[in-house]
């Protein structure tokens, strides 16, 4: 019996029996596989929560408690274990306090009183930094977006089991269908952000920093096809159907949910009815005291 | 030579291998009774040490270490000294790692600008020969540090098969313990740099190149003594003969010198009294 294209494993449509390729298994046998811990009833139990704390999301979508179709799946990722070096140039700030003398009124008095006052002294700084990033991901299908992918991370990889037929039988597990060339490249510019981010937070001496540039060397080790658990669930939208998806090991919900144009609009309306209020009470404040004013002038005239 | 048995206690959980012919009396670390040691079956992921540091001290320097330190605080009770101490060998598990670090550093160093500090950065790499970290399961790091440091150099090959001296087993793996010597590398790295360049802040990010590793095991004598109805535990390093362990203090002594510090007190007030003229006008003097 053939697979569907794309697929790996599956159940059989008839019996429901699990079902393993093992010629495709031949070519392109996943390293490590991330078992399921979310149930289906936790899953849905997630969705549902999720989507009713998207109070924007048009009423219908938010209302629909059961998904018209919750299915599990194995996603593949490439999975990179990578040596960084980078190099950085940046303008290092360092604090430094001056007293200040200024005048002020006290009781009607000017009085001369002292403050601190904080300076920053810039100097420049060039500089290394090198780290090993172990288990970083990156999507291998084009079905879950790497953007996607990086909102539902993280998993647990340290509970991956060595890939066997046993795990993945019975549940769609699909091949890769993004190569091994993009997934690299996406992985160097994810490592080399991520480098970034870690020379601003961990490594530049000093009290603050700007003007940050850094390049960064990526050499990567080992590459590992993993396959993660994955629920997707689509729910009917107004314009076209959307697509949710949970963590299949910690329950994170992910996905683009539709904006009600009306809930949006009614809440527009909202902000400037209570602004337009306010300055109208406002202008009605001080034409009422002018008032006043010229009728108590007009009194004191009398 | 008689057969290696493994027991382990199953009060505390110290594992321990020794000659079947000379079993333990004791637990040796928490004192357990000999029915508390069971049989044991060390995992198989657990690797066997390979090499052994000898032993320097003689049971004699540790009873001498052992005395120095019964002195060594006014608070201890003065018959510490003459208390019966159970002393043994041991040798405790550990890593040995040797490799190459390679350090990216920077920091701040002195200088007369207006914030009295400038910037610097650096790389710079450094071998390391057999940095030793701890393994011991039944030992706290914080104990096994107050031991101080051993001689990593005097590491010589061991066999299982031909210990005379019981050892620990370890529970530790190789990638576990490939991490804490890479944390022990870059602490000693740190503390180089900061030195050689007069750091006064100093951000490291280092990568371990090379890296090999063994298990071995370091050389301790283990002694507990009684004192009232306690037991107290007590380390020697077989190699510098330092020693760490916890000993009870004088109730005697903590009360005579309260009641010193009272009467000291009473005696200074008394004093400022007199000379301010307040008993005299008491009709006291």
């Amino acid at each position: 019996m053939e697979l569907p294209d794309g697929l790996l494993s599956t159940a059989c449509a008839f019996c429901d029996s699990p079902l393993v390729d093992h010629r495709l298994e031949e070519t392109e046998r996943p390293d490590r596989v991330v078992p399921f811990r979310v149930p289906r009833a936790r899953a849905g139990r997630a969705l549902a929560q999720f989507l009713a704390g998207e109070w924007l999301a048009p009423e219908a979508l938010r209302r629909a408690i059961r998904p018209s179709e919750l299915s599990q799946v194995f996603v593949p990722f490439y999975c990179y274990d990578a040596l960084v070096r980078s190099e950085f140039t940046a303008s290092v700030g360092l604090y430094w306090y001056r007293t200040e003398t200024y005048t002020t009124t006290v009781n009607g008095k000017r009085v001369t009183r002292t403050r601190r006052v904080r300076e920053t002294e810039w100097s420049p700084l060039s500089g290394s930094h090198a780290r090993r990033w172990f288990d970083h991901l990156v999507s291998a299908s084009t079905g879950v977006p790497e953007e996607e992918a990086n909102q539902l991370e993280p998993f647990d990889l340290g509970l991956a089991l060595p890939y066997g037929p046993a795990l993945v039988a019975g549940v769609p597990a699909e091949l890769p269908t993004v190569t091994h060339e993009q997934a690299l490249k996406v992985a160097g510019e994810e490592l080399a952000a991520l480098e970034r981010k870690t020379i601003a937070q961990s490594h530049l001496p000093g009290d603050t920093h700007r003007r940050l540039q850094s390049s960064s060397r990526v050499d990567v080790d080992v590459v590992r096809l993993v396959l993660l658990p994955i629920w997707t669930a689509v729910y009917p939208g107004p314009s076209g159907p959307v697509r949710l998806l949970v963590n299949g090991q910690t329950g994170e919900v992910v996905g683009a949910v539709p904006r009600s144009t009306w809930k949006i609009g009614c809440l527009i309306a909202t902000v400037l009815g209570l602004i337009g209020g306010f300055v109208a009470i406002l202008f009605a404040g001080t034409a009422l005291s002018t008032l006043m004013v010229g009728l108590a002038e007009l009194l004191g005239a009398r | 030579m008689s057969e290696l048995a493994a027991v382990r206690c199953r009060a505390c959980g110290g594992a321990v291998v020794a000659r079947a012919t000379a079993p333990l009396p004791t637990c040796l670390f928490c004192g357990g009774i000999a029915s508390d040691l069971v049989p044991y079956e060390p995992p198989e992921d657990v690797e066997p040490p390979e090499g052994a540091l000898p032993f320097v001290c003689t049971e004699e320097d540790a009873r001498q270490a052992f005395r120095t330190f019964a002195r060594s605080s006014f608070w201890y009770p003065s018959d510490l000294r003459s208390a019966s101490l159970d002393l043994r060998m041991l040798h405790l598990p550990a890593w040995a790692w040797s490799g190459e670090l390679e350090s990216h550093w920077t920091g701040l160093v002195r200088a007369s600008t207006r914030s009295g500090k400038r910037p610097v950065a650096g790389a710079e790499s450094r071998h390391f020969e057999q940095v030793l970290v701890p393994a011991s399961p039944s030992l706290t790091i914080a104990e096994l540090a107050a031991l101080g440091a051993f001689d990593e150099s005097s590491l010589v090959a061991f066999h299982p098969s031909r210990a005379e001296i019981p050892y620990e087993l370890s529970e530790m793996t190789r990638s576990a313990a490939r991490q804490a010597a890479q944390r022990e590398m870059s602490r000693r790295h740190r503390a180089h740099l900061e030195a050689s360049h007069a750091l006064v802040k100093s951000r490291l990010s280092s990568v371990c190149l090379s890296m090999q590793g063994r298990p071995v095991l370091v050389p301790v004598f283990i002694g507990a003594y009684r004192y009232g109805d306690q037991v107290y535990r007590v380390l020697v390093n077989g190699q510098s003969g330092e020693l760490q362990g916890s000993a009870p203090i004088s109730l005697w002594k903590v009360a005579f010198a309260v009641l010193a510090a009272a009467a000291a007190l009473a005696g200074f007030a008394l004093f400022v009294l007199s000379c301010t003229g307040a008993l005299a006008a008491l009709g006291l003097m």
